[in-house]
């Protein structure tokens, strides 16, 4: 009795679960076609992913080359043309500097010159005044011998004519003695003159020589430094630009399971449509049989001459909630 | 002058990083969607590297390679499977088809870059 009761329950729940399969046959098409548009805009999204990673990596490498190109090629040939450039630079100011510092001293020795042509002029001026103190003493010594002629009389009419002569010509080298230390007066005048002028620049010179080897110094000091700092940046950017690509690396293993669901999907898909088309032909020829059991091998074999992954052919010889281990590396075999 | 690759692929997604990956490198890219469509965009095309995917509708990668390997212009030319099956005994059909090698996905950028270097004369 007891197991004819159950047996009643069990037909009972048999005839209410074949009832329910048409329901459910009208889903399943449903429940494919939600797969198969989640599949496909999955990899839309992957594919529109993919195309940032293509705009990132170029923006990176233009980055860096544009850096590059700033200082002036390629990194290494860039650093030795700045860097040469700098010490050429510095090397031709020190000459420049060196030399305006040659020409001071070429000036101070001009000075020394003027200073001793000076001397030499106020020597020239102490004999010129020998010269007319000798002048004078000839015209006192011409005075006293026409003295002595005009004593001696109609005799010493001949010694009064040297005499006048004498004093004559005493008074023509005066003359001549006072014009030349008039000259050289002036001339001494000039030359204190320009000598004070010289030394006024070279002085000036001097200060603005200093004040040019310290600008130099502090343009090529802070050229250098901008130069480090563009070759640090550079680098940088070299080095994120290598993590980048790194990066976009990993994201693009890491984007392949969209691949891998896809497929799986495909043949969840596939199997589902063929579910679909057994209990559709049971449905609608006769009475749904309890005992037979779905999947049935031949859906078993579709399903596994199917799947393409070992992680899918894994899951059928597994229980259903143990996963498998994820493998990172990359399965290579060259014939 | 860029060496030209063909990627033959139904997921548009791994074309799309095949793609990045080999443009990175310095290739020019031509793309099918299977192997009929690869046969068409090879053409007359110089090619110095094909890399297919195995299952894809239309053709499948092995009459994909096959077909490729009657032609004298690419009797050499390295092909690589790029697939998710692993399965030995597939790989030696891929073997007796003609390709050159075998990678299993999900491939990483450089280290593929790295088989293809072996592989490029």
């Amino acid at each position: 009795m007891k197991s004819l009761r159950k047996l009643f329950a069990w037909a009972s729940a048999g005839k209410r679960a074949l009832r329910d399969i048409p329901g459910c046959l009208a889903v399943l098409p449903v429940l494919r076609a939600q797969l198969h548009e989640t599949s496909q805009q999955v990899e839309e999204a992957v594919v529109g992913v993919c195309g940032n990673f293509t705009g990132i990596a170029a923006r990176a490498r233009r980055a860096v080359a544009q850096t590059a190109e700033l200082l002036g090629g390629d990194q290494q040939d860039s650093d030795a043309t700045v860097e040469r450039s700098i010490e050429t630079s510095r090397l031709t100011i020190a000459g420049l500097l060196e030399r305006v510092e040659r020409a001071g001293q070429m000036s101070s020795l001009v000075i020394s010159s003027m200073q001793e042509i000076e001397a030499t002029a106020v020597g020239i001026e102490s004999l010129l005044s020998e010269v007319q103190r000798i002048a004078f003493l000839n015209k006192i010594v011409a005075l006293n011998a026409k003295i002595e002629a005009v004593h001696v009389g109609q005799l010493g009419s001949g010694f009064e004519v040297v005499a006048d002569e004498i004093s004559r010509q005493s008074a023509r080298s005066d003359e001549l003695a006072e014009g030349i230390g008039d000259r050289i007066g002036q001339m001494r005048e000039r030359v204190r003159s320009a000598a004070a002028n010289l030394r006024e620049c070279v002085a000036q010179d001097r200060a603005k020589l200093d004040e040019s080897r310290h600008n130099a110094d502090t343009a090529l000091t802070l050229l250098w430094s901008l130069h480090q700092k563009a070759r640090e940046c550079l680098s940088r950017m070299t080095g994120e630009n290598q993590s980048l690509a790194d990066d976009i690396s990993s994201a693009v293993v890491a984007l392949q399971f969209q691949d891998r669901v896809k497929q799986r999907v495909a043949h969840v898909m596939s199997v589902l449509q063929s579910v679909e088309g057994v209990l559709g032909s049971e449905v609608g020829s006769e009475a749904a049989r309890p005992e037979r059991a779905i999947p049935t091998p031949a859906l078993v074999a579709e399903m596994h001459a199917a799947y393409s992954m070992e992680a899918e052919r894994s899951v059928m010889n597994r229980p259903a909630v143990q996963s498998a281990p994820a493998s990172s590396d990359m399965e290579v075999e060259l014939f | 002058m860029p060496r030209t690759a063909l990627i033959v692929d139904d997921s548009a997604s791994i074309r799309e990083m095949v793609a990045f990956t080999l443009r990175e490198a310095g290739f020019a890219v031509l793309e099918g969607v299977h192997g009929a469509d690869g046969l068409e965009k090879l053409g007359e095309q110089r090619v110095e590297l094909i890399i297919t995917d195995l299952n894809m509708p239309v053709m499948d990668g092995l009459t994909f390679i096959r077909q490729v390997r009657t032609r004298p212009a690419n009797r050499y030319t390295p092909i690589l499977m790029l697939t998710t099956e692993s399965q030995p005994e597939k790989k030696q059909q891929g073997k007796a088809a003609g390709a050159t090698g075998w990678v299993v996905k999900p491939f990483h950028p450089m280290k593929l870059l790295e088989v293809i270097g072996k592989v490029l004369p």
